[in-house]
């Protein structure tokens, strides 16, 4: 086979297009191209036929217009005056409120009954592997609709707070040191004030509560320079093989300045109280916000203990008893060698369970959470007539939120991931 | 030397002395409680935590429970009942409702006399699956057939079926069955007519309907099979444009133009001369409804309903050859389908179309060529970007958009469609995973060994990618099942909300909620925990083959 003949030099015959696997791959594109612009133009095409049937157009001017109804839950400033779009962004921020809770308590309960499901205690590992097994096989749907009756059926009226005067009892009360109230309208809870505060800035879009940004830069501040002051101890341990005492300066660090805000600018807690027929002092959270995070929360929970589980067991026993052999306490084993390794493990699935939550969080619609599909899917579309622009500007939204989500997660999955050559 | 050193020594114990009981402390239930639940303080709280826990769910359940009804026309009835007999005050289940309704939990609104059709396609779908699902181990897969068998016969004793059908059934039943039995390549067969089947048993109507789907099938496979030596992709090319072909210019005309002359050679002059005036009719109303489209200010809701009722008129017309024509069954609407029979149908047909559609997606995901590459990765991401219940509203209020102008197709069938693509997106995720598992080295010996691309993805990479994703396929599966219960929300009967709703809207039942989540809570429970323990012994099964 040293001398192969000369490719024989027949010129470009139409037979290679799809025998000749140099051009093959060409015409399959090409081909599927024609078909996909063939089928989206037969698709516009109907559309338009369709609409123009209907005598509607495509067009987005309806959202500048009056949307002209109320809104349960408001984030921001609404009234049924603003336009569809105010609407629409309502919506979106309660949303995105309504699955960044759920996240969070999610992965605080998913992370507890993962942990618990792996102990040595018998009664304990059974109780979670019961809960989990009930929660992943029925629908989502099943434990937000149970969360808003147990909330509108069974708990009490706000009136029954009320002391009887003739027998000094109430036929309900309180939870939580008689501060939080669940009633069959609404969840009362503590809510926080500054009577030294600054007031909030005035933008077109929402008021800017300059007391809350003041805050949260400095709880930044404080994590970013604990982490400082754990860094400096790692980096002298390293030199001395000494760690210096570092506990009570973190919690100076932590929690000083925060506090010493506090106190500046006036921080009250005020628990809610019955007024009349209503409570009145803290903040009202409506049912339909809390049976549907409560419904998502527990759902989403178990997959998470599944994957945090899965996470754990998924590293092997060797390391544990290597870092035994070093002599790391089991916290720190736990802290320096099993969490690392796992959470390369865990974060992955762990995006795609928040995706799903944020997904979830439509199922609103069962609940009456004005969120944006009930607002901007739901009443505009039925006020407008537009569905067409209505739910594709939904989806766009949706789609970006989880692209969002899946990107940002991403980065944080890189930071953790294992850094191969 | 042992004789020395026993000469020397004053005593030696000749024989060993029996082992002392261990210390009470170490034995038996002691010891286990000891380990298990309180070895330590930290251990010791929690499990008290937990006894108190159960305690907590025990005395709140079990009084409700206890105190159950089983027999009552209302609520009003039941909680009489209950107080009568439990004293003022003490709260009780009253699954009267279930007793009264359950029916419609499982069949919605289908009519009562014919279902044992619903039944017998899912008796017919146990056995035909049960062959695949346990495809090694005969035993199991004997049980499993006798098993659906018994299931479907007392299940249709139970609804009241005649003795004439529980007796075809079971012949039928039998039939599949020892076919399968005796050669296990039925098995196959027997699946891919099954979904045609089903589809006949569960809509009913003319025969001809399924029968003409099939062929098209049927014709698409001989074509693909003459059309092999042009290339893998030319000849599923030319195949599909076959059937399509088929579809659409020959089955329709064929099929109602066998209705008919069956139904005249059955019945006499008077009735097929009646049978024309209604067809004449029924033409007339069409050419008017489209005279109205045309005008410019039709109103629309009046057009809405023409259209709708000409449908139905059209419907009983295909009824009327069916019947008379004595080649099909009575056809039952979609609007008549809810409770589980909804879901199951759902469910079921997404699974089936979705695998196949996901595979491909996969593939496509997977591909060097960068159109098909990057159109299927904005369908996954699309798809997997947005909630379902967007997509259901696409198919309820959107589709009618999208097609032709006049277009009306079943809402079931539109939502299966939106179902299906939604879970194809996330089984070609799945199954991406599991071709990324794969070692480079099965791709190069697929090429040395000259395999084409498609005959190397059917005979070496995807059966050991698929078998890698099939814990992720089956709980995509189970998700996707409990999905289907959104579709409440485009105006179907779901069995979670949709039947509960229906029938709380009634006087006698208003204001019954706990029993309704118990009852199909464990349903769902049952199926996708069965599900799941199943994908665990298919996982297991599948390793110990590999090793």
């Amino acid at each position: 086979m040293s001398s192969t003949p000369d490719v024989p030099n027949q010129g470009f015959r139409l037979s290679q297009l799809v025998y000749d696997t140099r051009y093959r791959s060409l015409t399959i594109q090409t081909v599927t191209l024609i078909l996909v612009l063939l089928g989206f133009g037969w698709l516009i095409n109907n559309t338009v036929q369709n609409l123009q049937d209907l005598g509607k157009d495509f067009n987005f001017g309806f959202l500048w217009s009056r949307a002209g109804y109320d809104i349960g839950q408001l984030p921001i400033p609404y009234t049924n005056d603003s336009t569809h779009a105010r609407a629409a962004l309502v919506g979106l921020i309660n949303t995105l409120w309504v699955s960044l809770l759920g996240c969070a308590a999610a992965t605080v309960l998913g992370i507890f009954v993962g942990v618990l499901r792996l102990s040595h205690n018998w009664l304990i590992a059974r109780l979670m592997t019961v809960y989990v097994e009930v929660f992943r096989n029925i629908p989502v749907l099943l434990w937000i609709l149970i969360s808003l009756a147990v909330l509108t059926e069974v708990s009490p009226q706000p009136r029954d707070f009320k002391i009887n005067p003739e027998t000094g009892v109430a036929k309900a009360e309180m939870i939580l040191f008689d501060t939080v109230a669940v009633t069959n309208r609404y969840t009362a809870i503590p809510a926080g004030s500054f009577t030294r505060g600054i007031d909030p800035i005035e933008t077109p879009l929402a008021p800017i509560s300059v007391n809350f940004l003041i805050v949260a830069a400095i709880v930044a501040v404080s994590i970013w320079a604990n982490r400082k002051l754990l860094a400096h101890a790692t980096k002298v341990q390293e030199q001395t093989g000494r760690r210096p005492v570092t506990w009570w300066k973190s919690l100076l660090i932590l929690f000083g300045p925060l506090v010493a805000a506090l106190v500046v600018m006036g921080f009250e807690m005020h628990t809610p109280e019955l007024k009349g027929f209503n409570f009145s002092g803290g903040t009202n959270v409506s049912n339909a916000l809390v049976a549907l995070w409560l419904g998502l929360t527990l759902y989403t929970a178990s997959f998470i203990a599944e994957i945090v589980r899965a996470g754990i067991m998924a590293i092997s026993k060797g390391q544990t008893e290597a870092a035994f052999a070093l002599g790391l306490r089991p916290n720190r084993t736990m802290k320096l060698v099993v969490l690392p390794q796992a959470l390369r493990v865990i974060v992955p699935p762990l995006i795609s369970q928040y995706l799903n939550l944020t997904k979830n969080s439509s199922l609103a619609i069962a609940v009456g959470y004005a969120d944006l599909r009930a607002t901007l899917g739901g009443t505009t579309l039925n006020q407008t007539g537009r569905e067409l622009e209505s739910i594709l500007l939904m989806m766009l939204i949706y789609l970006m939120i989880s692209l969002t989500i899946s990107g940002v997660m991403n980065l944080y999955n890189r930071s953790v991931k294992l850094k191969e050559r | 030397m042992s004789e020395k050193h026993a000469s020397s020594t004053a005593y030696v114990r000749t024989e060993m002395l029996g082992a002392k009981p261990a210390p009470v402390s170490q034995t038996g239930l002691l010891r286990w409680l000891r380990e298990n639940l309180f070895s330590n303080w930290v251990n010791a709280a929690l499990t008290l935590v937990g006894l108190y826990f159960v305690y907590f769910l025990f005395s709140h359940f079990y009084p409700w429970f206890a105190h159950s009804v089983w027999n009552a026309n209302s609520i009003m009835e039941c909680r009489d009942t209950i107080t009568a007999e439990f004293g003022e005050g003490a709260t009780g289940a009253c699954w009267a409702v279930i007793q009264e309704r359950w029916h419609q939990f499982m069949f919605g609104f289908y009519p009562r006399e014919l279902y044992w059709r619903p039944l017998l396609a899912l008796g017919l779908l146990m056995t035909v699956m049960g062959p695949i699902l346990f495809s090694e181990v005969v035993r199991n897969r004997l049980i499993f057939m006798g098993f659906a068998a018994v299931f479907t016969l007392v299940t249709m004793a139970l609804v009241g079926t005649p003795m004439s059908i529980l007796a075809m059934t079971a012949v039928i039943l039998a039939a599949v069955s020892a076919a399968i039995a005796f050669r296990f390549s039925f098995a196959m067969l027997a699946a891919a007519i099954f979904p045609l089947l089903a589809i006949f048993l569960l809509w009913g109507g003319s025969i001809w309907t399924v029968i003409f789907i099939g062929l098209g099938f049927v014709i698409a496979g001989l074509v693909m099979r003459f059309a092999g030596n042009f290339g893998a992709i030319m000849s599923m090319a030319l195949g599909a444009l076959a059937a399509v072909l088929f579809w659409a210019f020959v089955a329709g005309p064929l099929g109602m133009l066998i209705d008919k002359t069956v139904t005249m050679s059955n019945l006499g002059e008077a009735a097929v001369a009646a049978q024309e005036q209604l067809e004449t009719r029924v033409d007339a109303a069409a050419s008017a409804l489209a005279e109205l489209e045309a005008a410019p200010d039709a109103p629309r809701a009046a057009l809405r309903s023409a259209e709708r009722n000409l449908a139905g008129a059209e419907r009983a017309l295909r009824d009327y050859y069916a019947k008379n024509g004595f080649i099909g069954i009575e056809s039952v609407g979609s609007d008549r389908f809810g409770g589980f029979l909804l879901a199951i149908t759902i469910g079921v047909g997404g699974i089936a179309m979705s695998l196949p559609l996901g595979i491909v997606l996969a593939l496509g995901r997977q591909s060097n060529m960068f159109l098909i590459k990057s159109l299927s990765v904005i369908f996954i991401e699309f798809i997997r970007g947005v909630p379902l219940i967007t997509l259901l509203f696409v198919a309820s209020l959107l589709l009618n958009y999208f097609l032709p102008p006049g277009t009306q197709f079943d809402i079931i069938l539109r939502v299966m469609i939106l179902v299906t693509m939604f879970s194809a997106a996330y089984i070609a995720e799945v199954i991406r995973g599991g071709l990324a598992a794969l070692p480079r080295g099965q791709y190069e010996a697929a090429d040395a060994l000259g395999l084409d691309y498609w005959k190397a993805q059917r005979l070496i990479i995807l059966p050991q990618a698929l078998k890698i994703s099939i814990p992720g396929i089956v709980s995509t599966f189970i998700g996707m099942f409990k999905d289907t219960t959104l579709v409440v929300f485009v105006g179907l009967f779901d069995p979670l909300k949709g039947i509960p709703d229906f029938i709380r809207s009634v006087f006698e039942w208003k204001g019954i909620y706990w029993e309704f989540f118990v009852f199909v809570g464990a349903i769902f429970f049952i199926i996708n925990f069965a599900m799941s323990r199943y994908s665990m012994y298919l996982e297991n099964r599948l390793k110990r083959e590999h090793r």
